[in-house]
């Protein structure tokens, strides 16, 4: 595929703009060792020993399944926000009663607390996957379907016209004109939405689950163990960069490609 | 030969209260020029609009009999995420035409409006202002439309620029027998380019005059045109409709006229009527 090929060509000079980021992560690493160096290892242990409590969890084979199973009900609700919103935010952009009608149920959805919907999942889902993932998709839904909402409403309406005058039948609104604008907008939505199912999924799972890596913070702050806690918070905003920047933004820069010309 | 024409009879549109047209009519024929001149804001986009069906006729009759209407819009209207080949690709996709159909027709008509390979496989907003407009004659004209509607479309260019188009044009009408409805606030465009040109006033938009040309465009000279064009300055009704004061230039050329008055003041309303054929024509 087109896509695939064009990510890997651009993967190397990407990798290579990357390193005034990986510079600045490291600033951070050095503000963590003297933060230590301030409060001692029960508060804050160094990124050394954090990291190597990670390989630790990693070597003895607890880290991948806790991490595997958060990644599947992040995923899972994300997945579902993101096809959800997508489809009803487009078609509430579409109909300006549609959109005048929904933007305050959106706000109300954006306002409620994600822990207020935790409890009530807690009580409808139990302590099955449904407790995180509901947790995330509702947590989710409404970022995208703004994105999704305003996108469709601020395609210019010039552009509108000229495609009903050349008779562009509704597959080719839809592709050729409504989805490559609609794109810049909902984009971002998902890469905030993704952030969101993270931090929304370990919260869920500190909570209601037995497994997971939520689960596993639970047990470790009950160990008082800051190391373990630190590392599992590391893992987690690791997969959740390495997401962001090695998957979803040379994407973005590939369908985004007009734009970023001339 | 055909029954393709557009007739508008008594065709008057408002938005709420304000009028922004009354009683057009005005009837166009295959392989005519029709172009309409008027002041800023006297409804003439509305009124092509009304013709490509952008907007609902709310009273009097609107009879597009053309099959293949195309539309060249004032402003290019290029979606800047496709390719200019793709741009002027969109109306032949939209008609099903297969893709190697499409690229064979573009190739062609970019090769005649002057577009070149390069300048096709850019993005719009890499082209410059004239470049653009091109790309938008070529989308309309790559369906091979026999009515063309267009909006102030070389308003915008140089001269230079906008001669070459208008030439292109000509030879594409006249290939054709392309009936083409053209809007323009440029005087000197309209004689350069019409058979018929109708002059708008505002308030609410109405056609006050109706000029008759009988050279056909192809066969007009700069000096033909400017005099011409002269000429329509003088005429008491143009300068009202336009708002400039109506002491006209007093000695006029002495030159044969190629205009023919065929209805001077073609459905002004009654009062207008009086003065406007009391003046008559300057010359």
């Amino acid at each position: 595929m087109n896509l695939l090929r064009a990510w890997l060509k651009g993967l190397p000079a990407y990798l290579w703009s990357g390193w005034g980021a990986i510079s600045s992560l490291l600033l951070l690493m050095a503000g963590w060792e003297s933060l230590n160096g301030l409060y001692g290892d029960l508060i804050l242990p160094t990124p050394g020993s954090t990291f190597a409590t990670l390989f630790q969890l990693i070597e003895a084979g607890s880290a991948w399944p806790e991490l595997a199973v958060t990644a599947r009900r992040a995923l899972s609700g994300l997945a579902l926000a993101i096809a959800a919103g997508s489809v009803l935010g487009m078609t509430a952009g579409v109909s300006m009663t549609a959109a005048t009608m929904s933007r305050p149920l959106v706000t109300v959805l954006l306002g409620t607390p994600p822990i207020a919907w935790l409890v009530l999942a807690m009580l409808w889902f139990g302590s099955s996957d449904g407790t995180p993932v509901f947790t995330v998709f509702i947590a989710c839904f409404p970022v995208i379907f703004m994105g999704a909402l305003q996108g469709t409403r601020t395609l210019d309406h010039q552009l509108k016209d000229m495609a009903s005058v050349f008779r562009l039948p509704a597959h080719m609104k839809l592709f050729d004109l409504y989805l490559p604008h609609v794109f810049s907008y909902l984009f971002p939505a998902w890469i905030t939405a993704l952030g969101t199912s993270w931090k929304v999924v370990v919260m869920a799972e500190l909570l209601a689950s037995s497994d997971g890596v939520g689960a596993a913070l639970a047990v470790s702050r009950s160990h008082l163990d800051t190391s373990t806690t630190l590392a599992w918070i590391c893992a987690v905003v690791s997969i959740l960069l390495a997401v962001e920047y090695l998957l979803l933004e040379p994407i973005k820069r590939e369908v985004e490609r007009w734009r970023q010309l001339g | 030969m055909n029954q393709a024409r557009l007739n508008l009879r008594d065709v008057s549109h408002a938005y709420g209260l304000k009028t922004v047209l009354e009683g057009i009519d005005l009837q166009l024929e295959a392989g005519r020029i029709l172009a309409l001149v008027g002041p800023s804001g006297c409804g003439k986009t509305t009124l092509l609009h009304l013709c490509a069906g952008l907007l609902n006729c709310q009273s009097g009759q609107l009879d597009n009999r053309f099959a293949r209407p195309a539309v060249m819009f004032q402003q290019p209207r290029l979606l800047p995420w496709k390719t200019t080949r793709d741009n002027i690709a969109l109306g032949l996709k939209a008609a099903g035409v297969s893709r190697h159909q499409r690229q064979a027709s573009v190739e062609r008509i970019g090769a005649a409006v002057g577009l070149d390979r390069l300048a096709l496989e850019q993005f719009p907003h890499l082209l410059s202002g004239g470049m653009q407009s091109r790309a938008a004659l070529a989308r309309a004209l790559v369906l091979a439309p026999d009515l063309l509607l267009m909006d102030e479309p070389f308003s915008a260019l140089d001269i230079g620029l906008k001669a070459q188009l208008h030439r292109l044009l000509l030879d594409e009408q006249a290939a054709r027998s392309l009936a083409v409805l053209m809007i323009t606030h440029d005087l000197m465009e309209a004689v350069r380019l019409a058979d018929t040109v109708l002059v708008m006033a505002a308030d609410p938009g109405r056609i006050v005059h109706r000029f008759d040309l009988d050279i056909p465009a192809r066969q007009r000279d700069d000096a033909l045109v400017h005099q011409t064009t002269a000429e329509l300055l003088q005429n008491t009704g143009v300068r009202a409709s336009f708002g400039l004061s109506a002491s006209a230039a007093s000695d006029c050329p002495q030159r044969p006229s190629m205009l023919s008055p065929g209805m001077a003041a073609f459905n002004a309303p009654a009062n207008q009527t009086a003065s406007v054929q009391r003046q008559g024509f300057a010359c």
